[in-house]
């Protein structure tokens, strides 16, 4: 039989079984989605928080998330996972998963009840998307299938690399980077370099999960998720470019032909169109290329010999400087106008689609074309003696706007009579 | 231009008597030429489509309109307004009409050397608005069941016109191509009684809506928007035809 003590013994335990889980349950952790910021200044007006760009990850851009935690034990650790199911610790300590990972680990000792500003490279952010988890696939010689490889020990990166017969007696090697037990990504530019970016058509979601980690049991006793969605690499070119003649212009018409499958042209995320040229505009840039005299005004080419461009690489990305910029178009655009060129001077355009993240894709091939001195209606017009324009708000000198006053005068005796008769 | 405005003043200022409407718990009459059991009628909206090629090679040598843009129809969509002020007994209606409508025409812009069309879009487009007294001659419809409105407009026009070169506005020795043009205007007119063709209809719009009567129609017109003779308007008015419908309520 159970004397008084043991009876109070067993009692004393239960009690403090139930008290560690009923302060379990009280530990929480909260992000608010609209305070989350960036680092990157100039963002665009259009690009929202929940968005990533190119630019924001080869920026160094450091999103900071703003995380109120209560209840936490001093023991615990406050991490944030990205990925897809990382709440399962058993997913998390797999040394084999790619699935998770680690981007944000505050040591015990720093970790505090309230709120708290938590901040994640972007880099590290995509890194699972893109580069961290290497997928390198050989086609071997003939032979059996193999066994796998070892694992990466905890703390340390490893790689597990397994050998499948393949058809015809092929063999396919693939070789998997894998993250030890608790090893957090870094920051690394390497991680903004998206595989198969000609595949890329739509934004990748991305989830981060923050959590309140029991470290001895990995157990996480507290979560709370953030979604957003990154784009790093920008729509692919239109294939089919041309150029037309206009009066200190450019018409430039561009197309996507028959798409194949996996094309860009299927991008749903496509915003606009931009359109470089070389020479820049101006006439500065025209007599800098030895186009035109200076105090000329204009060039003295007719037609366009070969386009080629030292600036404009067809498929490779745009030039930095913005002066090469001379047109843009709309997402439905099927033309745009390259402006401010010089009548008489050889200009080199491509194309460049921009989508819905600001990222600019690569440049379409060559166009090449002269603007040349036009006449349009209001030219013509005038040639012919005719001498109206000059605003909404001009009238001739020589004639008073009588008949407006009459106007006037008719709808002013309407309204009164109108008066007269209520 | 005195006597025209005196005209219009007199015309629609004139001393007839206006319509009224007096109403009753079975629902709103009209007391004088109106048929019992309709509600009130004060207005008439137009929405029109027509023909649209301005006047401007009439308004200087040459044909810099018809060069640039060719000679194929254009078009003109708009809006009338109608307040139907006064109800003469025996005739019809007469009171002060305000329209609006828009056209544009584009042409690709020469090379200046070869005469070549260019890939330059050029382009004019014409806002016209107009203020006209109208007069309705319903009293065929109303007194002897033949489903025909003639009708005439008399008033003045007034356009907001700007051409553009490469989607920006036209500039030419310093002047920027866009302006105003104003003028008489007038046109005739006959619509067609739709109400003839469904009566049951016709009453349940009226019921429900207070559409008293709805038409299609045909109208010859003509606008002289040349600022009475001045040299320093583009004429952007025309001699043509619109076809619409018409409702009154």
């Amino acid at each position: 039989m159970f004397n008084l003590r043991q009876l109070f013994a067993f009692w004393a335990v239960v009690a403090c079984l139930i008290g560690i889980a009923g302060s379990a349950k009280a530990q929480m952790i909260t992000v608010s989605t609209a305070g989350v910021t960036h680092s990157r200044q100039n963002r665009g007006n259009n690009l929202l928080n929940t968005q990533i760009n190119a630019a924001d990850c080869a920026g160094d851009d450091i999103m900071t998330f703003p995380l109120t935690l209560s209840g936490a034990f001093s023991t615990d650790k406050l991490q944030a996972w990205v990925g897809t199911g990382c709440t399962d610790p058993g997913t998390r300590t797999s040394t084999t998963q790619t699935q998770c990972w680690l981007v944000a680990n505050v040591s015990p000792s720093g970790l505090l009840n309230g709120a708290i500003n938590l901040q994640i490279p972007v880099t590290t952010i995509v890194a699972g998307y893109t580069n961290l988890f290497n997928t390198v696939t050989v086609n071997g010689t003939a032979g059996a299938g193999g066994a796998s490889g070892a694992s990466g020990t905890s703390g340390t990166s490893g790689t597990d690399a397994s050998t499948v017969a393949g058809a015809g007696g092929a063999t396919t090697t693939t070789t998997v980077t894998t993250l030890g037990v608790g090893e957090q990504v870094m920051d690394d530019p390497k991680f903004c370099m998206q595989p198969n970016p000609t595949e890329v058509v739509a934004a990748t979601n991305v989830t981060i999960y923050f959590m309140l980690v029991d470290p001895s049991t990995n157990a996480a006793a507290g979560s709370a998720t953030w979604a957003g969605l990154f784009k790093l690499v920008g729509p692919a070119a239109p294939d089919v470019v041309s150029a037309g003649i206009g009066g200190n212009l450019l018409v430039v018409s561009f197309s996507y032909s028959a798409s194949p499958a996996g094309a860009s042209s299927n991008d749903q995320t496509i915003n606009g169109f931009n359109v470089y040229c070389d020479p820049p505009p101006g006439n500065a840039a025209a007599v800098d290329a030895g186009l035109e005299a200076p105090e000329a005004g204009v060039g003295s080419a007719t037609s366009c010999g070969v386009a080629s461009s030292q600036v404009l690489m067809p498929g490779m990305s745009p030039p930095t400087d913005s002066a090469y910029l001379c047109g843009s178009g709309q997402k439905t655009s099927q033309t745009a106008n390259a402006r401010g060129l010089v009548n008489g001077v050889p200009y080199n355009v491509a194309v460049a689609a921009v989508d819905t993240y600001a990222n600019t894709g690569v440049l379409s091939q060559l166009a090449c074309q002269v603007p040349q001195p036009v006449t349009g209606f209001y030219k013509a017009y005038r040639a012919a003696g005719g001498t109206a324009g000059g605003g909404f708000c001009s009238f001739s000198r020589t004639r008073q706007p009588l008949p407006l006053f009459a106007l006037l005068a008719v709808v002013a005796g309407l309204v009164l009579r109108r008066r007269r008769v209520a | 231009v005195k006597r025209f405005a005196l005209f219009l003043a007199l015309g629609v200022l004139g001393v007839c008597r206006g319509a009224h409407a007096q109403t009753d718990e079975f629902g709103s009459y009209v007391n004088n030429g109106g048929r019992r059991g309709e509600s009130s009628q004060d207005a008439a909206v137009e929405l029109r489509f027509g023909r649209y090629v301005p006047s401007i090679d009439k308004s200087v040598p040459g044909s810099p309109y018809r060069d640039v843009f060719g000679s194929s129809n254009r078009y003109i969509f708009g809006l009338e307004g109608d307040w139907q002020l006064i109800r003469f007994p025996h005739l019809g209606t007469l009171g002060p009409g305000l329209g609006w409508g828009y056209t544009r025409a584009t042409g690709n812009a020469r090379i200046t050397a070869t005469g070549l069309p260019s890939a330059e879009q050029t382009a004019l487009s014409v806002m016209p608005f107009y203020l006209v007294g109208v007069l309705r001659a319903d009293v065929l419809a109303r007194e002897f069941n033949v489903p025909i409105v003639p009708y005439a407009k008399l008033g003045i026009g007034y356009a907001l016109w700007w051409a553009s070169d490469g989607g920006v506005t036209s500039r030419e020795d310093g002047v920027l191509g866009r302006g105003i043009s104003y003028g008489p205007q007038y046109a005739i007119g006959a619509m067609f009684l739709l109400d003839e063709l469904d009566q049951q209809t016709a009453r349940d719009a009226d019921n429900s809506l207070g559409i008293n009567h709805s038409y299609i129609f045909g109208e010859l017109y003509n606008s002289n928007l040349s600022g009475f003779g001045s040299n320093s308007r583009l004429n952007v008015g025309t001699n043509s035809w619109v076809l619409g419908l018409a409702l009154e309520f």
